[in-house]
C-alpha cells in the first residue's frame, strides 16, 4: 500500500482486520519508496493500493511506470482517491488502473468499498 | 492511445463541467435531494439514452463488439418504475434522437464515449442517494448507476481498447462529437419544463 496519510493507513488496516482478510500488507509513504521497493522485488505483490496524492512522486506517475513496465504491468493496481470526478477516474483507468476506490471518511463505506474490491473476480 | 484519450478528456472538460452545473445535476448531488429530483434526472437521461441506443448503437456494432451488453434504457425504465413512474408516465418524457448529429462512425464513437463514461461515477451517486434518501428508499432503484458494479473499471477499460482502435485516423472528429455530446446533454439537462407523473413523493 502506498499512502502518506497515517490515519488512512490505520483505518485501512482496521477494515482489513474487521473483514477478516488475510493480506500481507506492506506500507510505504510515498511514490519514490514504492518504485524503489518494486525494483528490488523478485516476487511481485498481487495488489498495490495506490494513493493518488503523495509526496515525491504522485500516484498517477507511479501508475504510469507500473503499467508501462513489462515486469509489473500485471500487478492489480487499486487507486485510492478522495476525488470522485469522472475525469479523474477516466484518467486513472486510461493509464491502466484496475480499480478506483473513492476514499470515504465513513468507516462502513470504506469497509464496503474494500470488500467490493477484493470480492471482484481478479484475472 | 494515451495522448488521444488525454486530448479527449482535456478538450471535453469545459463542456463536461458545464453539464455538472445544470439544475438537474446540482439537485441530484445536493444534500437535500428528493426522490422527485432523482426521478427527474433519470427521466432526462432516458430521453437521451433511449434514442441514442436505438439510432446510434447499430452504427457501432462492428467496432464495439459487446455493445449490446452496454444497453441501459431498460435499467432507466426499471428505476423509474420503482420510483413510481409507470409506463404512461414514461411515455410523457420528451425524447431526442439527434440522428443528424450521429451520422458517422466517428460521431457515434464520440457520443458513445460520453454515454459509457456517465456510469463511471455511478457508485458514488448511489452512495450519495443511500445517505440522503436512505438505503431502503433507494434499494432496487439505482440499477442504471450501479450497472457494472465492481466491474465498472474493467468494463470501461474493455470499452476503451476497441474505442481507440475504431477512432484511429479520425480522432479529431471523435473529440468534436464527444464535446458536442456534452453540449447537447447540457442543453437537454436544462430542459426541466416537463412534468413527470405518478411521483411517489
Amino acid at each position: 500500500m502506498a499512502e502518506d496519510d497515517e490515519e488512512d493507513v490505520f483505518l485501512f488496516k482496521e477494515a482489513l482486520t474487521d473483514l477478516k482478510v488475510d493480506l500481507n500488507l506492506q506500507v510505504v509513504s510515498n511514490g519514490m519508496e514504492l518504485m524503489k521497493i518494486l525494483e528490488e522485488l523478485e516476487v511481485f505483490p498481487e495488489f498495490i493500493f495506490l494513493d493518488l496524492n503523495m509526496p515525491l512522486k504522485n500516484g498517477m506517475r507511479c501508475l504510469e511506470e507500473i503499467k508501462g513496465n513489462q515486469r509489473w504491468k500485471d500487478i492489480n493496481v487499486i487507486i485510492l482517491s478522495t476525488s470522485s470526478h469522472p475525469d479523474q477516474m477516466k484518467a486513472a483507468y486510461d493509464k491502466g488502473a484496475d480499480f478506483y476506490m473513492v476514499k470515504s471518511s465513513d468507516y462502513t463505506d470504506l469497509k464496503n468499498s474494500i470488500a467490493s474490491c477484493l470480492q471482484k473476480e481478479w484475472p | 492511445m494515451d495522448i488521444f484519450l488525454q486530448n479527449l478528456r482535456s478538450r471535453t472538460a469545459p463542456q463536461h463541467s458545464l453539464l455538472e452545473q445544470t439544475t438537474a445535476s446540482k439537485n441530484l448531488l445536493a444534500l437535500q435531494v428528493t426522490a422527485a429530483d432523482y426521478a427527474t434526472y433519470l427521466s432526462l437521461l432516458y430521453g437521451f439514452v433511449k434514442g441514442f441506443e436505438q439510432i446510434v448503437f447499430p452504427l457501432l456494432q462492428h467496432s464495439i463488439t459487446d455493445i449490446e451488453e452496454r444497453r441501459k434504457t431498460h435499467l432507466l425504465v426499471s428505476d423509474l418504475n420503482m420510483l413510481g413512474i409507470d409506463e404512461a408516465g414514461i411515455a410523457t418524457i420528451p425524447e431526442q434522437f439527434f440522428a443528424e448529429v450521429y451520422h458517422s462512425n466517428a460521431t457515434a464513437l464520440g457520443g458513445m464515449y460520453v454515454l459509457e463514461g456517465s456510469v463511471l461515477g455511478g457508485a458514488v451517486i448511489n452512495k450519495h442517494l443511500q445517505k440522503t434518501l436512505g438505503t431502503e428508499a433507494i434499494a432496487g432503484k439505482a440499477n442504471y448507476f450501479t450497472v457494472y458494479g465492481s466491474e465498472t473499471g474493467s468494463k470501461w477499460k474493455g470499452f476503451l481498447a476497441p474505442f481507440c482502435l475504431a477512432a484511429s485516423g479520425m480522432e479529431e472528429e471523435v473529440i468534436e462529437s464527444a464535446s458536442q455530446t456534452f453540449s447537447i446533454l447540457h442543453q437537454w439537462f436544462g430542459n426541466t419544463s416537463f412534468q413527470l407523473t405518478n411521483h411517489e413523493s
